[in-house]
């Protein structure tokens, strides 16, 4: 399930802006994510390339040599709008769950 | 070369100056992690796994910069982590395929060729034995790949890692073990279907075959080839001289003998120490 969730949070960076693999962990980081390794990564932006819902294309970056930068594809949007759809479902339950124990 | 293949190598030649970047522990690291990744299957995309190799170093140097190390960055189970990339690597496209396999074979059946052309009497080609070596030739390759893969990531306790001695005693194995199946095929497969090439169209062909297969490797810098050039090269010149009956009366029947034996013994020493110049060659760049 968390793996599901790391997939929907870079989906969202992805759709905010272009971004590249070491930039994407920093920004993962940043938010709480802070066991977020490379190694994580690189797999989940693989399979979201493979299923067409990111696009990667080498630009020259502002650092030097190109770099492959990941920006996100129609069906990568409607993969996230269903993602936020689940996630807020699957929060509301949680939520309501420990509501209710805390009322016992 | 083609599109994808030229820019395979312009990634492969990026990376490799990229990678002089990296401090000692993290070039160390990256190294094991490209050769697992590289050595993970013959048959997948080969620019895409490169491509995947030239962002991982990118990313490293980017990592290094601001004070992380390889293993902060990546992951302390890189074996575990690499596999995950290795799951999701896009599948060689069909014309790939046929390129990877048709290499090792064609470098056998060349060998095998020239082989027989160095045999005196008419050119004979065992159609069975061929088949064998291709079998042998794709078999080989596998094995060969496999075997780096899994020594990429060795346990601290594991024996090959520990003594360099049990290491050379396997591949001293599996190489004597590899020229005997070699040289048993090349002697025992029975002659069920075989064709007959006559002078001069055999002296024709092979001539043919040497000048094309020499002029395609120089042309096409196909280096990992350069050290089987000699032997072909001698042996086809060998081969030649033996279907020419002026040259045999010169020099004599039986030193014509002599002649390919030596001619078979230099061209392979030739091969050996050539491949060992390439690879310290590799291994210091």
């Amino acid at each position: 399930m968390l793996k599901g969730v790391l997939e929907g949070c870079v989906l969202q960076i992805v759709a905010q802006h272009e971004t590249y693999g070491y930039q994407l962990v920093q920004e993962l980081r940043a938010v709480g994510f802070t066991d977020v390794i490379g190694g994580t990564i690189y797999p989940i932006l693989q399979k979201l390339e493979k299923k067409s819902l990111i696009i990667g294309k080498m630009k020259p970056s502002p650092e030097g040599p190109s770099r492959k930068y990941f920006s996100i594809t129609p069906d990568g949007r409607a993969e996230l709008t269903a993602f936020l759809r689940d996630w807020q479902e699957i929060n509301n339950n949680v939520k309501r769950i420990f509501k209710l124990g805390g009322e016992e | 070369m083609n599109k994808e293949d030229t820019r395979t190598k312009l990634l492969r030649d990026e990376t490799n100056k990229l990678r002089k970047q990296l401090k000692e522990p993290n070039a160390i690291f990256f190294d094991d992690l490209r050769s697992y990744l590289i050595t993970s299957g013959i048959f997948y995309a080969e620019e895409d796994v490169t491509e995947q190799i030239y962002n991982v170093c990118l990313d490293l140097i980017e990592a290094q910069e601001n004070g992380q190390t390889a293993k902060e960055y990546f992951g302390k189970d890189s074996r575990k982590l690499a596999n995950s990339m290795i799951k999701n690597f896009k599948k060689a496209s069909l014309r790939e395929m046929i390129n990877i396999t048709c290499i090792p074979i064609g470098i056998f059946w060349l060998i095998t060729f020239f082989s027989d052309f160095a045999n005196p009497g008419t050119l004979k080609i065992n159609i069975l034995e061929y088949f064998l070596m291709a079998v042998l030739s794709v078999a080989l390759t596998c094995i060969v790949f496999s075997l780096v893969h899994k020594s990429v990531y060795l346990s601290e306790d594991n024996i090959f890692r520990k003594s360099k001695t049990a290491g050379f005693i396997l591949g001293t194995a599996f190489f004597a073990s590899f020229v005997l199946l070699f040289s048993a095929i090349s002697f025992w497969t029975p002659a069920f279907l075989t064709i007959r090439i006559i002078y001069p169209y055999d002296t024709i062909l092979i001539l043919a075959l040497a000048v094309v297969f020499v002029t395609w490797i120089i042309s096409s810098k196909q280096i990992y080839l350069y050290p089987i050039t000699p032997f072909v090269v001698l042996i086809a010149i060998v081969g030649i001289i033996q279907r020419i009956p002026v040259m045999v009366a010169a020099i004599g029947a039986d030193n014509v003998k002599y002649l390919a034996i030596g001619a078979a013994v230099i061209g392979f020493l030739a091969n050996i120490i050539w491949t060992r110049i390439q690879v310290k060659k590799v291994a210091n760049d």
